[in-house]
């Protein structure tokens, strides 16, 4: 397959340039982001943060959970979040695509007969036909995230200014995404043909779509991104607009701090220092070794990949709080501030 | 303590599962490693290593053939294994290929094979890959030629879908219900198409249109020759290797990170395995931060003159975060604990101060899998576990 896209680059040559698209400012228009990556990398917590991000912008953003997840709900304390738009707090909205229910939707849609849809649908088969036909989960999917871009209010205004689509893990996004492209192909013609054509119109619409992948600077994560990258680019042909690094441990230690910390630690049997000094050392030595390892992978991403590029600190809990997804969107909005919304205070 | 090797009965298969990156891949290595340092021949059954790892264990062409970790290795980080390790890669198109092989003529492989929902059916379709590394472990239980097999399972969001996926896939295989839905596709397959619309139901005139009439030409056909050669087969074989997972041949272990996510997770996999009267070893839970002393450290500190005032601030709160994230980790085990009845195994693996990479950095976790006592909880849960 040709490729004209510049964003490859074998050689490994760096080719960072951050001047390309000042990270992210220029998606302000967006309406639908595609938020993918591989599973434990934090997309969920990045796709709330987006929309806590359009919400001080005044906009109203629903967040759409797809495939098996089910955690939205419990950052917002509720359970699993129903197949229709639910107000989840101010201006943010929250649903979960039921495909089920799309397909009984559509059936009841394209046929006249209620009793025939009601014959279909009640069906045990129905569930199969659900179950095996291939790509038919993900059209539905696709199929009702368009349905709600174009969802407008009396005044004419949009019903949602912004969707957040947070995506399977791994390759079962990819294919999401890939499918409207494939059923084209299958179907050629007819009805559904002519509203998957609809719908990849909107996906490849760079004004309106941006697909932004979220990875960890650890080995597997990067690995995956950049095939990721690759995969979004020359197979989906909707390129990826930005890559988010996750959890980055903060770089707040000069090279005479981390030296004067070694050789402390070195010298543990003379300096006569107390076991708490000696642990806050140690604590000190782990910060470094850790944010050494992932500088690596964060200059393998520079070196490989041509995106504008977004860090997000390690916010040091297991649970990310309300709080925390603030400080994430106050970094979303004002990417390029070097703030470290813990250490504020030093 | 993990102590499977110990036992005159150890299981045969020891199943990793795990939401996506707990790091199930390297816990899996480090139990086939430690299998074959206590002289067993051991196979690891992965999906996507990491290409360090691989590397590292001599493995680096990793592929779908069988591939034994050279002595070598193990010799330059000084180790003399009994046994033997071997690794293998899954790949399910193959496996389910086999499959067709094993139990279809020759002229239906051919038809099966160049049909385009099989080949949906035999990559993409969720639950196959799970379904098919299953398919592969029992072949190789059956082959015999291997003492332990370690499967590290496919990704997925979710911890329980290894369990799930295999059932979904064997209903939606099941001969009565495709039957009924594809019948007049298939007959038609087989009288020819312009049956099709005569014969079929209103739910396919109905549906086909909407969905696209080659679709379920594809459909039927693969059903079609499903049907006749090569249904009972299979559904005998996934009957034999459902048996062989509850069986005490085999084991499953949850691997977790102190993630809220994950942890549900694996306490979900926890309780469907005691539903089904599965068998499980325990929970291990990956990447624990330095568990530091509960008490805040009396402040301030008094640093010698080459901590700065500034530089002494900056220690003092980065010890205050890795103290919070400690105290996170903690309360993650003590919600694990309230939630699983007492003698379940709980090990703790730290988060390293780098990648795990190598044979080294294997060992490193084996010594916290299976001999250092574990200490990532704080001695007052620990008593009240164990009591």
């Amino acid at each position: 397959m040709p490729n004209e896209d510049k964003t490859s680059d074998d050689s490994g040559r760096p080719q960072t340039d951050k001047s390309v698209q000042s990270r992210g400012n220029n998606m302000h228009n967006i309406r639908l982001f595609l938020v993918l990556g591989k599973g434990g990398t934090g997309k969920t917590s990045f796709s709330i943060a987006l929309a806590l991000a359009a919400r001080r912008q005044g906009k109203q953003t629903l967040i759409v959970e797809t495939g098996e997840a089910d955690s939205i709900g419990r950052h917002f304390n509720r359970d699993t979040l129903p197949a229709s738009p639910v107000k989840l707090t101010s201006r943010i909205w929250g649903a979960r695509v039921n495909p089920k229910t799309v397909l009984k939707e559509y059936i009841y849609d394209h046929i006249d007969f209620t009793f025939l849809a009601n014959r279909i649908t009640r069906s045990r088969l129905f569930d199969h036909l659900m179950a095996a036909t291939p790509g038919l989960k993900e059209a539905m999917t696709m199929g009702q995230i368009w349905r709600w871009e174009q969802e407008h209010m009396k005044n004419g205004k949009p019903r949602f200014d912004r969707i957040v689509v947070d995506a399977p893990a791994t390759g079962h996004g990819l294919s999401l995404i890939q499918t409207p492209r494939t059923l084209i192909k299958m179907l050629h013609t007819g009805p559904v043909a002519r509203e998957i054509r609809i719908v990849q119109n909107l996906l490849t619409d760079s004004k309106k779509t941006a697909l932004i992948l979220v990875t960890l600077p650890e080995e597997l994560p990067v690995k995956e991104s950049l095939e990721t990258c690759a995969a979004a680019r020359d197979k989906l042909r909707i390129p990826v607009r930005q890559l988010i690094i996750n959890a980055v441990y903060p770089d707040f230690f000069s090279i005479e701090d981390k030296e004067t910390i070694q050789a402390l630690i070195r010298d543990r049997q003379n300096n006569g220092l107390s076991e708490t000094a000696h642990s806050m050392l140690e604590s000190a030595s782990l910060a470094i070794k850790r944010c050494t390892v992932q500088q690596g992978y964060i200059n393998q991403i520079h070196e490989k990949i041509n995106l504008p590029v977004c860090e997000i600190p390690f916010f040091f809990t297991n649970n990310l709080s309300m709080d925390h997804l603030e400080d994430m969107a106050s970094i979303l909005n004002t990417p390029d501030s070097d703030t470290d919304p813990v250490m504020d205070h030093v | 303590m993990f102590d499977f090797f110990q036992h005159k009965n150890r299981p045969k298969v020891i199943v990793c599962c795990g939401s996506g990156g707990v790091g199930k891949t390297t816990i899996s290595a480090t139990i086939a490693l430690h299998g074959a340092l206590s002289g067993l021949n051991v196979m690891v059954l992965t999906i996507d290593p990491a290409r360090r790892l691989a590397d590292s264990l001599g493995i680096d062409h990793i592929g779908l053939e069988t591939r034994q970790v050279p002595v070598q290795k193990f010799r330059e980080a000084g180790l003399q294994p009994s046994g033997e390790l071997h690794t293998m890669m899954l790949d399910t198109k193959r496996t389910f290929d086999r499959l067709i092989l094993r139990y279809a003529s020759r002229d239906v492989q051919k038809q099966i094979f160049a049909n385009r929902y099989y080949q949906y059916l035999s990559s993409e379709l969720a639950g196959s890959h799970e379904y098919m590394a299953m398919e592969k472990v029992y072949e190789l239980y059956h082959e015999n030629i291997y003492d332990l097999i370690v499967l590290d399972t496919p990704p997925s969001r979710r911890a329980l879908d290894f369990l799930d996926a295999p059932r979904r896939l064997t209903n939606l295989l099941d001969h009565n219900l495709f039957w009924k839905l594809f019948r007049p596709y298939a007959k038609a397959g087989r009288w020819g198409l312009k049956m099709i619309n005569a014969m079929a139901s209103p739910f396919i005139r109905v549906i086909g249109p909407v969905m696209g009439k080659n679709v379920f030409e594809d459909v039927s056909t693969f059903f079609r020759l499903w049907d006749d050669v090569l249904f009972d087969g299979f559904r005998q074989r996934a009957a034999a290797v459902s048996d062989l997972l509850s069986s005490s041949e085999t084991t499953f272990i949850a691997i977790t990170s102190p993630m809220r996510g994950p942890m549900r997770e694996a306490l979900m996999l926890h309780r469907t395995l005691a539903e089904n009267h599965m068998p499980f070893a325990g929970f291990i839970v990956n990447r624990l931060h330095p568990m530091l002393p509960e008490k805040r450290p009396p402040a301030p500190i008094r640093w010698p003159k080459e901590i700065t005032s500034v530089l002494g601030r900056k220690i003092q709160c980065n010890f205050e975060r890795f103290h919070e994230l400690g105290k996170s980790d903690r309360a993650a085990i003590r919600e694990l604990l309230a939630n699983v009845e007492p003698g379940v195994e709980i090990r703790g693996i730290p988060c390293f101060e780098r990648d795990i990479y190598d044979v080294e950095g294997l060992l490193a976790i084996r010594e916290k899998l299976f001999f250092k006592n574990c200490s990532i909880l704080p001695a007052q849960t620990r008593h009240e576990h164990a009591l």
